[in-house]
């Protein structure tokens, strides 16, 4: 029993664009996302094709494939609430690293750091605003950000439950927590 | 076993071939055929003759190993670039179709974001593999002494002495060439291809078997197909026949009745109603006058210039007016039927050849020798047929070859204007090839190509003309 893979908040490490660019590597730590958590969405990359063969009438119909590896899109759902300051200095480096061309790699959970992967920001659309309207609004909601792998994975990356570090979790997010 | 390949160095099959390694498939992609199309001479061009060409994907995930133990990809686009590929393409024990894909038209695509990984050949239908070794071989190299006689089908076989090997074998009709002139003529004693005659064709070194051949075809009304000696698939060097054979023929045998899918029809062009053959021309001032035929449906003229006395000029077939005009003219001098290129008649473009009779030998009837403002001779005027006629025996007579010529071609001229496509269920109990007769609704029409050959649904598009 466990979950895989890590269960604590995802981070982001932004690589300055050329190797001897005098800018430091950041790493931008991200809250924990909201119920509808950090889903993976793992499209297989694959050439597939319809063998047939022939003869006497009869057609004898197989499939060949050959699975080349995973695109692999990152959702973080913080689409009910989100803190200004997680926004603010989180959030917007994150986009502003991407817009200027900066390499992206995400760790989609910052308790499996072993697990990282070069990413491109790939939503199209960015929605936001705010809990709660008026002097008294808190936090802002409907925030999701969408990262895609850059490259074709050639493994999901996945690592049994409790690997490295046999800390286990529940895999569930904890709503709101830090 | 649906396709095999085997692999060869050399320039041409038919000619040099060094067996290097052979791929047997077992599997195509269901859409491993995406250009398939295989033609014969246009309806509206008769002795146009074509051939075709298909396209044979390969997919890369397929296992099959060839006979050194290479894969796909290493096969074909390994290290060894220098080769041919002979692919025959196996539907069924009696259909198969075959050609020739040559290195440099073989290509790799690794596009998989649109599920491309396969190794595709261009194959060329394989008698142009064959034309193109007849036709790099010249004519000056037939043996065919002065005084030499041969049967049309000694002299067919001797045309392509030497370039047969042992994998070409020439298959002729049942019925001889002298059965079918005696169905005309049944006096004739011989109908021969006589090597004087052949000789006084001049500049035949510049001229190639194929040419000749081809012309000898058309002259003669015959055609000729290339396909695979069904059961030589299994052997290193396959061999292939080639088929000699008479579209009167054709029509006279057993139509196949096509489980016909999609039907659609389409107007040709309206094709002039006579057809005319010039055997022989001599060009003075006033007109190009011939030996030949003109026919339609219903009528012919025709003239042999049989004047063994060397000044009689009529009868004869005359060309007036940049060759416009087309008259006969009888042996009293009168006009008896005029008629004009393109609104009333068509020819058959029958190469007229520079010939010489300054040799001593005997020449017949070729009227008169002072050509010297041009003219020439059709290949096919090689032959003579030997005949009491008019109470005089004639070693010279060509009457019987162009009225033969005249029933094949009468077929070709009885095709509508009509041109149907049809999708057909395959049947693979019946070889399906161009020149097939198909029976529809009681009526015979005849394949005039074949495209689109849809493994998956066991489909081919074909176009077909109505007989009469």
């Amino acid at each position: 029993m466990g979950i895989i893979n890590g269960y604590s908040s995802p981070a982001v490490k932004i690589i300055p664009a050329a190797e001897n660019s005098p800018e430091a590597e950041i790493k931008v730590e991200l809250p924990l996302t909201n119920s509808a958590g950090l889903v993976e969405s793992y499209e297989i990359k694959k050439i597939s094709h319809e063998l047939i063969s022939f003869g006497q009438g009869e057609n004898k119909i197989i499939n060949a494939q050959k699975i080349l590896g995973y695109i692999i899109t990152f959702t973080l759902h913080y689409n009910k609430w989100l803190d200004g300051k997680d926004l603010y200095t989180g959030i917007k480096q994150i986009i502003d690293a991407a817009k200027a061309g900066r390499k992206l790699i995400l760790i989609p959970r910052n308790d499996a750091p072993w697990r990282e992967f070069e990413v491109i920001l790939s939503n199209n659309t960015f929605e936001l605003g705010i809990n709660k309207g008026g002097r008294y609004a808190s936090t802002h909601r409907l925030a999701v950000l969408e990262f895609k792998s850059a490259n074709l994975e050639p493994d999901l990356k996945w690592y049994p439950p409790e690997y490295a570090e046999p800390c286990g979790g529940t895999g569930l997010p904890i709503e709101g927590s830090p | 076993m649906p396709v095999l390949i085997k692999k060869y160095r050399g320039n041409n099959y038919f000619m040099e071939r060094e067996f290097a390694d052979k791929l047997d498939l077992e599997f195509i992609p269901s859409n491993g055929l995406p250009v398939f199309r295989l033609e014969t001479d246009d309806p509206a061009q008769p002795g146009s003759y074509r051939a075709g060409d298909f396209d044979l994907m390969i997919s890369l995930l397929q296992n099959e190993r060839s006979q050194t133990g290479l894969n796909i990809r290493d096969f074909f686009l390994g290290e060894d670039r220098d080769y041919y590929c002979l692919v025959i393409f196996k539907l069924s024990e009696t259909q198969s179709f075959c050609g020739i894909a040559r290195s440099e038209q073989i290509t790799g695509s690794y596009t998989y974001s649109q599920n491309r990984w396969h190794v595709k050949l261009t194959c060329k239908d394989i008698l142009i593999e064959w034309a193109k070794l007849c036709d790099a071989v010249s004519s000056s190299l037939i043996n065919f002494a002065n005084g030499v006689q041969l049967t049309f089908e000694e002299y067919i076989i001797r045309h392509f002495s030497g370039l047969t090997g042992d994998i070409v074998l020439i298959n002729f009709p049942q019925k001889t060439y002298l059965e079918r002139v005696r169905e005309i003529y049944s006096n004739i004693q011989w109908c021969c291809a006589l090597g004087d005659y052949r000789n006084f064709i001049t500049g035949k070194e510049n001229i190639s078997v194929w040419e000749t051949f081809k012309e000898l075809a058309k002259g003669m009304g015959f055609n000729f197909e290339m396909y695979l000696n069904e059961g030589t698939e299994v052997l290193n060097e396959p061999e292939f026949i080639f088929n000699i054979f008479f579209l009167n023929d054709l029509v006279n045998n057993t139509a196949i009745e096509p489980e016909i899918i999609e039907i659609s029809e389409s107007i040709l062009l309206q094709k002039p109603k006579w057809l005319y053959l010039k055997y022989r021309s001599i060009i003075f001032n006033d007109a190009e006058y011939s030996d030949g035929i003109f026919f339609s449906n219903s009528q012919l003229f025709e003239s042999d210039t049989n004047h063994g006395d060397g000044t009689t000029l009529y009868p004869s077939l005359a060309l007036t007016m940049n060759g416009k005009s087309l008259s006969y003219i009888n042996s009293s001098g009168v006009t008896e039927k005029m008629i004009l290129r393109d609104l009333d008649f068509m020819d058959m473009p029958l190469k007229q050849y520079n010939y010489d009779l300054s040799t001593g030998r005997p020449i017949g009837k070729l009227f008169p020798l002072n050509e010297t403002e041009g003219g020439g001779m059709a290949y096919a005027r090689i032959f003579n047929c030997a005949r009491v006629h008019n109470g005089e025996a004639d070693t010279y007579d060509f009457l019987p070859v162009q009225e033969n010529t005249r029933l094949i071609y009468s077929v070709i001229n009885k095709i509508q204007n009509h041109s149907f496509s049809l999708k057909i269920k395959l049947n693979f109990q019946k070889r399906l090839s161009t020149k097939s007769i198909f029976l529809i609704n009681s009526k015979k029409y005849i394949v005039n190509s074949i495209s689109d050959l849809n493994l998956k649904n066991n489909t081919a598009e074909v176009q077909v003309s109505q007989i009469n």
